[in-house]
């Protein structure tokens, strides 16, 4: 279970999260959505240990990842899948390389079976065999998603972090992806955290959906719960409403 | 008042981030020297790099270092003919200048211009497209995989390329100091001969710290890039210049601290 308790963060004079408390239950996939620079991307670095908060602490499975040192933080982040927003492939590797760079560091003596890893890795997320020769720059955007998420599962994690996984992907693809993801908590029984801020693939995929607005906690429910909610701030979110508690900003002529 | 307050400010504010720079390079480096002793080293991943940073490096080097060499046998010969009537001590003057000074300087300049924006320009990419994360992520210390090998190929290649260019000069000064000014083969090489041990290894030495410098500054540019496009070709450029100045300030000081060690 991941836990983040009163965590604030800020860079430089610009205070991103703000008292911040959020659960992650195991075995479910919880989804933070929020507008564009509420922390939700900062959210997820902060669990896997990438970023340290100023304030508050950030418990996975009960160790504060905040004051571990350089091994033990190793060792917890061992525990964790990235997906990341643009997939951060190593262009310099094939996709078979990418899949098993993971497997080389992390579970070495799985590699003797590195083409099997390959194969299962890449039949989970809907890609062929053959795909494994390809350099990242000869894929599509969801193929590259997809071999992010092959790759975020290789060395069989506890646990998927997915960094906006629909962003810039066709309506279609975005299904796929969605579809992905429960099938992968489904298959895998991994506790999924997914940061979005598109509707339809979080209540296709929730268990739970925590919205952050101004670096806090806002709402939280079921998606039946947030679908029926008379919280002014998560239904102006949700029904995408220009107008209402959340400023938006326009600039006009 | 008002204005003092703020120059002092300004002053303050530009030190701290001068020291916090430091210090942000010095545990770089700790981390970078610590992983290369304790962490099995992958010899492919040092001899690719050796080969982008060291054999790419040999056709500009050579021809910086010949070039150099003609001249400075050219200005030289000249040069003394018209005080002594005569071609005098070129090949002490072209071989103690290019083993002590230029050979180093100049191959670290190139390697500088080339090598340091190459490696900011590519972590600085993998900063910003959160490949470096990624790393993190998969169980890779960032400095493990990216930095040390770089580091091992600079320290090996830079000084192998300042000997190389150092031969290359010394040939190129020895074209024209006996093919344009008529000085015999033998006086040339006499005194190349006549140059000692501990005079090149001056120079050897100073393209050990300058291989230090243009990794370092490079790997420390490129893994603090922040702002997409920009902030890459900000880190390329800033890699390259900050190398060139501190090369060309630390040449100095090392010089002086060599010299009075016995050493040149």
């Amino acid at each position: 279970m991941i836990v983040l308790e009163n965590v604030s963060k800020s860079f430089g004079s610009h205070r991103v999260l703000r008292g911040l408390d959020l659960e992650a239950l195991d075995g479910e996939t919880t989804t933070v959505i929020g507008g564009s620079g509420t922390g939700k991307s900062v959210t997820l670095k902060l669990m896997v240990g990438l970023l340290k908060p100023d304030q508050g602490r950030v418990l996975v499975d009960g160790q504060d990842v905040a004051v571990l040192g350089e091994r033990a933080l190793s060792l917890v982040q061992r525990k964790f899948g990235f997906l990341f927003q643009g997939a951060a492939l190593f262009d310099s590797l094939t996709v078979a390389e990418n899949i098993l760079f993971g497997v080389r560091y992390l579970k070495p003596e799985a590699l003797m079976e590195g083409n099997k890893i390959v194969d299962r890795c890449l039949a989970q997320v809907g890609l062929k065999s053959d795909v494994a020769r390809l350099k990242p720059a000869e894929l599509s955007g969801g193929m590259k998603k997809r071999v992010g998420l092959a790759r975020a599962i290789a060395h069989e994690p506890a646990y998927i972090m997915y960094d906006e996984p629909t962003t810039g992907l066709d309506p279609m693809m975005s299904d796929v992806i969605n579809e992905l993801i429960v099938q992968i908590r489904e298959t895998l029984k991994v506790t999924s955290i997914v940061v979005t801020h598109d509707m339809k693939s979080a209540y296709q995929i929730s268990n739970r959906i925590v919205m952050i607005h101004e670096g806090r906690r806002v709402a939280q429910g079921t998606p039946a719960e947030v679908q029926a909610t008379d919280n002014p701030m998560l239904r102006q979110f949700i029904t995408g409403s220009s107008h209402g508690p959340i400023q938006t900003q326009v600039l006009k002529d | 008042m008002r204005p003092v307050k703020v120059l002092f400010r300004i002053f303050t504010e530009r030190w701290l981030s001068l020291a916090e720079t430091v210090g942000r390079v010095v545990v770089l480096l700790r981390k970078t020297v610590y992983w290369s002793v304790r962490a099995p080293l992958d010899r492919s991943v040092v001899f690719a790099q050796m080969g982008e940073i060291g054999v790419k490096s040999f056709p500009v080097t050579s021809l910086t270092a010949l070039f150099t060499g003609m001249v400075l046998a050219l200005q030289t010969g000249f040069s003394f003919r018209r005080v002594f009537n005569e071609p005098l001590y070129v090949g002490t003057v072209v071989g103690l200048s290019l083993l002590k000074e230029l050979g180093p300087v100049l191959t670290a300049v190139v390697v500088a211009g080339r090598v340091g924006a190459s490696i900011a320009a590519e972590i600085g990419t993998m900063k910003v497209t959160e490949q470096v994360d990624a790393l993190y992520t998969l169980g890779t210390n960032p400095i493990r995989y990216l930095v040390v090998p770089r580091f091992l190929a600079c320290l090996a290649m830079v000084p192998l390329l300042t000997v190389y260019a150092d031969a290359v000069g010394i040939l190129g000064g020895y074209l024209v100091a006996h093919g344009r000014l008529a000085v015999p083969s033998s006086v040339y090489w006499d005194e190349i001969n006549a140059i000692q041990v501990r005079e090149a290894l001056h120079g050897l030495i100073k393209s050990v710290a300058y291989a230090l410098i243009i990794v370092t500054t490079a790997c420390h540019k490129g893994l603090q890039t922040e702002g997409g496009a920009e902030g890459v070709g900000r880190s390329t450029t800033d890699a390259v210049v900050v190398s060139m100045v501190l090369i060309l300030v630390s040449d100095y000081f090392l010089s002086a601290v060599l010299v009075s060690f016995g050493i040149g």
